[in-house]
């Protein structure tokens, strides 16, 4: 007991402090979360990544030929589509992801077209947008012809 | 810190004032039951918090929302935390209202001359649930935009006016962009306010009149 004080007296400055000392601690907490959620996380830098698509030989003549290509990443099986797209001495690779919302397009031979299913999104044999509402054209995928195969980027 | 704050005490006298309410006598007969309004009010308080915190990321737009949401749970540091306290707090605070609500009927606490603080707390219920629905479309995804249909449909049903207050609420015919920028507007200006107001004049009466002396 401090001297010249009844136990009453004590155990209140003592309660005082605590209840001070907790809301200190409390506010201290609450300043830092707010502090980390403020400041900007720390942007990944996505790296570029190559897969085996399919043989040199089985690339297309003239046209479009559709690959459904399954690769291996952090031990998960990705599946993703694209279009292998030989157009005079040109050979590039399109993503089947629609620019609008993500569905799979398909390419129609008679009409010359890679049509959306969902929306009606028109892509011309470059992927350039023809009619409907993708804002921007089907995305151009990197690739890369090693010892007779070839291989596609992505980003991961 | 004490020096300031006596600094600004002195001149402007406020502590007096306060301190007869804060160190107050209390009824004897009183129980946590009665912390039951103070905690729907802490939840009030983490959600302004919580709330401005989230406003900073969230971006009010068609094309936009729902993905803002997303960069907040996975990408924001803390923010999945920050989100899942302002939906939580939300959650709670209905049911401590309610809580508070039961106990105050419990111990005919609402009778007169307290019925215009009855009404006042009243009006504060109604304020929480609004806010509530108009903060579950701000997501903007699959969930928040049926239930938004669904909760719209029902101002329809009513007799005469049914479809003028649809549109109203709507801003249109559909739900679509204006819908969620109003909803917004609603959540963190106009109900938020309404709530502080309700909230001070609910507090200052019980400070005028007291805590009842129950059964």
């Amino acid at each position: 007991m401090t001297a010249g004080r009844s136990p009453a007296e004590t155990r209140r400055e003592f309660l005082k402090g605590f209840v001070k000392w907790s809301f200190g601690l409390l506010l201290l907490l609450f300043s830092a979360t707010v502090l980390r959620f403020l400041y900007p996380a720390s942007i990944k830098k996505r790296e570029l990544i190559f897969f085996p698509l399919l043989k040199e030989d089985d690339l297309p003549k003239r046209g479009v030929k559709k690959v459904d290509a399954v690769y291996e990443r952090n031990h998960r099986r990705m599946a993703m589509r694209v279009f292998v797209v030989t157009s005079g001495d040109r050979v590039f690779a399109l993503s089947a992801s629609c620019s609008h919302l993500g569905c799979l397009v398909d390419w129609s031979r008679y009409k010359r077209q890679f049509i959306c299913p969902c929306h009606g999104g028109k892509y011309d044999m470059e992927g350039n947008v023809i009619s409907g509402p993708p804002p921007l054209p089907l995305q151009r995928m990197p690739l890369k012809m090693e010892d007779g195969t070839v291989s596609i980027g992505i980003k991961v | 810190m004490g020096k300031i704050i006596s600094l600004i005490d002195k001149r402007f006298n406020l502590s007096t004032s306060h301190k007869s309410f804060l160190q107050r006598d209390l009824p004897g007969r009183m129980s946590y039951l009665y912390c039951l309004g103070g905690v729907a009010f802490t939840l009030v308080i983490m959600l302004v918090l919580t709330g401005m915190m989230l406003s900073l990321y969230y971006v009010p737009s068609e094309n936009e929302a729902f993905h803002s949401v997303v960069r907040i749970t996975q990408e924001v540091k803390l923010g999945g935390l920050i989100r899942a306290m302002h939906k939580w707090s939300a959650n709670l605070l209905i049911l401590f209202i309610l809580l508070h609500m039961l106990r105050v009927v419990v111990h005919k606490a609402y009778r007169p001359p307290r019925e215009l603080n009855w009404i006042a707390g009243f009006m504060t219920l109604l304020i929480a649930l609004s806010s509530g629905f108009t903060g579950y479309l701000l997501p903007w995804n699959q969930k928040a935009y049926w239930a938004t249909v669904v909760g719209t449909n029902m101002a329809s049903t009513i007799p005469f006016f049914g479809r003028h207050i649809l549109l109203l609420v709507r801003g249109g015919p559909e739900i679509s962009g204006v819908t969620l920028v109003r909803f917004y507007g609603l959540h963190v200006l106009w109900f938020p306010m309404a709530m502080g107001l309700l909230l001070w004049v609910h507090f200052h009466m019980i400070k005028r009149q007291g805590i009842s002396g129950g059964l």
